[in-house]
């Protein structure tokens, strides 16, 4: 191993570190945003919806990501549609985080005693009042330990947006080993790199999902 | 009840949950204002189904409801109105755990009858006062005492300044030495006048502040009667089987 390549590489690295980030947390809080409407649609049982929210759960859930970005980037420029790589890595992470996401919040809101929205209701809350101000805070809680595993499994799945041609950590990684020949620098990197991302979000996850669970139901 | 309507009035209410079980089979009740109404009967027989038709929370199947003469168990009624004047006191309290005791009383009044902060905190401290809890308006939920919980899901009931009250075993939870502080709010409820109807377990209390009683049995009212009577000649065999039930426990306490 050569430190001064290490050095050389590591702006590089750090480029790539950034966009990883940053495809996989826009990702991440798409997924958030498509999860719980679809979570909604499935919680009130909207006629027409909820069948259409199943049919994108079953679909998200039982193909690779891999297959849903190659659908993306090659397939939609076929129907006129062009997208930008990393465009096509965020809708790619938030069309398979939505359904995680979905699951999570989902068994979430199934998980807040019932008890809770009826002395809502009971109160004159309207049914979306009784979510927003009384269901949801507590289903959020409840589905934190949920949601911080889908967060961190969806930053591991950025992983294989480089075959969009995205400049990511993984794609600088094999862009080296290919050019250069210096595996042993280039993984020492990309592995580094990846734990600098993932470390801090696992350990702020655990805190997080304790100190909401302590808000909500104090234990 | 002279000549003025009935607050509330149920008439042939039938209850089938989809199940097909039929929870209520023909109930009619009339509730004149200010009157306390007990509701007593065996487990089962539908008190709590028949509280919670009144504010909608079970759809009726045939008969219907009135609220002040005007018959609310129609398409169309809009329940969260309805509900804002028919307060519902639960068994289990249900207070929201991730907000204070404010926040709890605060919320419907805001958000619903859109009252200011300013008002409703005002109104949330002096009925906080009166059931000797003015000092816990920001402490969570969990950090009060089963009976102190409930005394505060009473007054987030009267929050929105309801026309009735409904209670279902309000008491059901509570460790036996704060079932008192709670009943003592409802007496004090009953002597200023709030029209209530009240299911309960506890005997003594029914007798002490209902104006009437209601025993129900098997998805119907079996007998009406004032509380001096129900409670020492019940008419109905089964009414006098349930009042027994009562009594043997009583012995068999003493026996301890
Ligand atoms: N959601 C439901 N679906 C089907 N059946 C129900 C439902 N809720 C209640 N029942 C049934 O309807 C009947 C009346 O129930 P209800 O809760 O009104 O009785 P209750 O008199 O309040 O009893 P308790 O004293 O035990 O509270 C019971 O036989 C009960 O099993
Ligand atoms: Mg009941």
């Amino acid at each position: 191993m050569e430190p001064e390549l290490l050095g050389e590489y590591l702006p590089v690295f750090a480029r790539a570190a950034w966009l990883t980030l940053w495809v996989g947390l826009t990702g991440i809080v798409c997924a958030v945003v498509v999860g719980l409407a679809c979570a909604v649609v499935q919680h009130f049982r909207v006629p027409f919806a909820r069948q259409l929210v199943s049919a994108y759960i079953e679909l998200s859930r039982n193909t690779p990501l891999v297959v849903q970005l190659f659908f993306l980037y090659f397939g939609l420029p076929k129907l006129g549609i062009v997208l930008s790589s990393a465009t096509c890595a965020i809708v790619g992470l938030a069309f398979l985080g939505g359904s995680y996401m979905a699951e999570a919040i989902r068994s979430g809101l199934e998980a807040v005693d019932d008890g809770q929205s009826q002395s809502a209701l009971a109160l004159g809350l309207s049914r979306g009042l009784t979510l927003r101000h009384v269901v949801l805070p507590q289903a959020v809680a409840l589905a934190m330990p949920a949601f911080t595993a889908n967060i961190i499994f969806l930053i591991k799945e950025t992983s294989v947006v480089s075959i969009v041609a995205l400049p990511d950590l993984m794609y600088v990684a094999k862009d080296l080993i290919g050019t250069d020949y210096n595996t042993r620098e280039a993984l020492t990197l990309l592995v580094a790199f990846y734990l600098v991302i993932l470390l801090p979000i696992s350990l702020g996850a655990g805190k997080l999902e304790k100190k909401v669970r302590y808000a909500a139901f104090g234990s | 009840m002279g000549a003025l309507v009935p607050t509330v009035s149920l008439k042939d209410v039938v209850k089938t949950y989809s199940n097909g079980h039929e929870a209520l089979r023909g109930v009619s009740l009339d509730v004149s204002r200010s009157e306390v109404v007990g509701i007593v009967g065996p487990s089962g027989c539908g008190k709590s189904t028949l509280l919670r038709t009144v504010n909608g929370l079970e759809p009726i199947q045939g008969g219907s409801i009135a609220l002040d003469g005007e018959i609310i168990t129609v398409p169309g009624t809009s329940w969260p109105a309805i509900r804002a004047k028919v307060g519902m006191v639960f068994q289990k309290y249900d207070l929201f755990p991730h907000l204070t005791v404010m926040g709890n009383l605060l919320l419907a009044p805001t958000k619903v009858a859109k009252v200011s902060k300013a008002e409703a905190r005002s109104r949330a401290l002096a009925l906080l006062e009166r059931v000797g809890l003015a000092d816990r308006a920001d402490d969570l939920p969990r950090q009060l005492s089963g009976g102190q919980q409930q005394r505060v899901a009473i007054v987030r009931a009267l929050m929105m300044e309801p026309e009735v009250l409904l209670l279902d075993e309000i008491t059901a939870s509570l460790d036996p030495e704060m079932v008192r502080e709670v009943l003592d709010v409802v007496l004090g409820l009953a002597r200023d006048g709030m029209t209530m109807l009240i299911v309960t377990h506890e005997m003594d209390f029914a007798r002490a502040i209902a104006d009437r009683i209601i025993f129900m049995d098997e998805g119907k009212i079996v007998e009406v009667a004032p509380p001096s009577r129900f409670f020492t000649a019940p008419e109905s065999p089964r009414a006098q089987q349930f009042l027994n039930t009562f009594t043997f426990q009583e012995v068999h306490h003493h026996d301890e």
